[in-house]
């Protein structure tokens, strides 16, 4: 072992530290390796085909339901529907409160600041069990560019662009321990950022650092982009608030968030691809 | 002494048979979930030929895994796999002196490498150690029966390319 060392060791050191500068510095430049753009390319017929043969197989299986659990389902959905009246009937007198809420959350009626979208499938989830990805079958052809925002059907927050190729791109979901983006608090004006942790992205969770620790934070408070430095557009949901937490010390508090868009479910998103600062 | 030509073959059909487990992972395993997580095979289309053509083949063999890995993949630092294949390569070459090459030296190796590379994630993500060990524990358990296929492969690879040598793997 020593005369190995001694004879090729350092020749096999100095071509892998070589090697990990040259990554190194490579990973600071703003574009995709071109290995991992064709990569990209070349996959990405592939993730579209195994998606649609993963869906077919999944819709014969669904479609071998019997007559019988066809009648009980019946059966309990005729229950369930006289639950449902009966709650209808309830839901009416608290219109007022749902229609504010409904304004925050109606994406398509009250941000036409954000109109620039570009609808995108999903095609992959996550490639690694340490980090929580969504590959996309839209790229550059397409108008995207790295860092866009990246919306579900109801507005809310998934993630950002964080690769890109010429058909296909890489969003960072939020739960990534990668993320990091100014937040507020909805209801109190709070501000904050919302971060990625590893721990509690096993539980599709995240965190928001630097409350204060007199803070009044509620279960349920909602949770959205400040939009301070103009980087991402302000008042799109991120999620609301589970659990307030005193760091130790007790001089600051972080707030752990359940994130709006539910990640492992998500066929169809939007990316936005620029937006306007309305002042 | 092998030929440059057996040499040059040798090694192409090593890289060929990676670039096959490579495929089998970005067009299959990546979309299975076992226990919550994917099955990562990359480690041991790295390291198990180590344990078959020795430290400085292996080695390089490793190297030029690494690269391609840390630039297909995303890790905590740039260079993660550089640095961690070509040593966990070198370690299982020399493992595989005592124990001669195998299954049981392909799943030590595979143990090993996936240590490194857990090592320098823990150090970079700093999550809690339960939760941290709960995910590298699945992962290790669900690829580490992927060695005894890899293992094969490689396998007849050295059988095909050593015929005339008088070292044989169990």
């Amino acid at each position: 072992m020593k005369d190995f060392f001694k004879q090729y060791g350092i020749w096999i050191l100095a071509a892998a530290a070589a090697l990990s500068l040259l990554l190194a510095a490579s990973s600071l430049l703003p574009f995709t390796s071109p290995l991992k753009d064709l990569e990209g390319i070349l996959f990405s017929p592939i993730r579209s085909g195994a998606g649609a043969v993963a869906d077919w197989f999944n819709e014969r299986q669904t479609g071998r339901q019997t007559v019988q659990q066809l009648r009980e389902e019946n059966a309990a959905l005729r229950r369930r529907l006289a639950e449902m009246e009966a709650a209808v009937r309830q839901a009416e007198t608290d219109s007022d409160e749902n229609t504010r809420l409904r304004e925050l959350l109606n994406f398509v009626q009250r941000r036409r600041d954000l109109s620039d979208l570009e609808p995108a499938r999903v095609t992959e989830h996550a490639v690694t069990n340490w980090s929580e990805t969504l590959t996309l079958d839209r790229g550059s052809s397409s108008g995207i560019e790295l860092n866009d925002c990246v919306l579900d059907d109801t507005g809310a927050l998934v993630g950002f662009v964080t690769e890109l190729g010429y058909n296909w791109s890489t969003v960072t979901t939020l739960v990534d321990t990668e993320t990091s983006l100014g937040a507020r608090v909805y209801r109190t004006g709070e501000l904050g950022v919302a971060v990625g942790d590893f721990s509690l992205m096993q539980s599709g969770l995240m965190r928001m650092d630097y409350l204060s620790a007199e803070s009044l934070l509620t279960a349920g408070d909602l949770v959205v982009t400040s939009g301070l430095g103009g980087y991402l557009p302000p008042e799109v949901v991120i999620g609301s608030i589970l659990e307030l937490r005193l760091d130790e010390g007790g001089a600051s508090a972080s707030a752990i968030i359940q994130p709006a868009a539910d990640f492992d479910s998500l066929v169809q998103v939007f990316v936005l691809k620029s937006f306007e600062i309305i002042t | 002494m092998p030929s440059r030509g057996e040499t040059i073959r040798k090694w192409l059909l090593y890289g060929l048979s990676a670039l096959l487990l490579a495929i089998v992972q970005l067009a299959l395993l990546q979309r299975i979930r076992l226990f919550g997580v994917i099955p990562f095979v990359w480690p041991l289309l790295a390291l198990i030929p180590a344990s078959y053509e020795g430290p400085l083949g292996g080695g390089i063999f490793a190297l030029a895994c690494g690269v391609v890995c840390d630039l297909l993949l995303p890790s905590p630092i740039p260079c993660l796999y550089t640095l961690v294949f070509p040593l966990a390569a070198i370690l299982t070459a020399f493992l595989a002196v005592p124990l001669r090459s195998g299954i049981s030296c392909s799943l030590l190796s595979a143990v090993l490498g996936f240590a490194l590379i857990d090592l320098v994630r823990f150090l970079t993500l700093r999550a809690y150690p339960e939760v941290f060990l709960s995910v590298a524990v699945r992962e290790l358990l669900i690829t580490l029966p992927l060695c005894i296929p890899v293992t094969l492969l490689y396998a007849a690879i050295y059988r095909r390319t050593h015929e005339n040598d008088s070292r044989r793997p169990i």
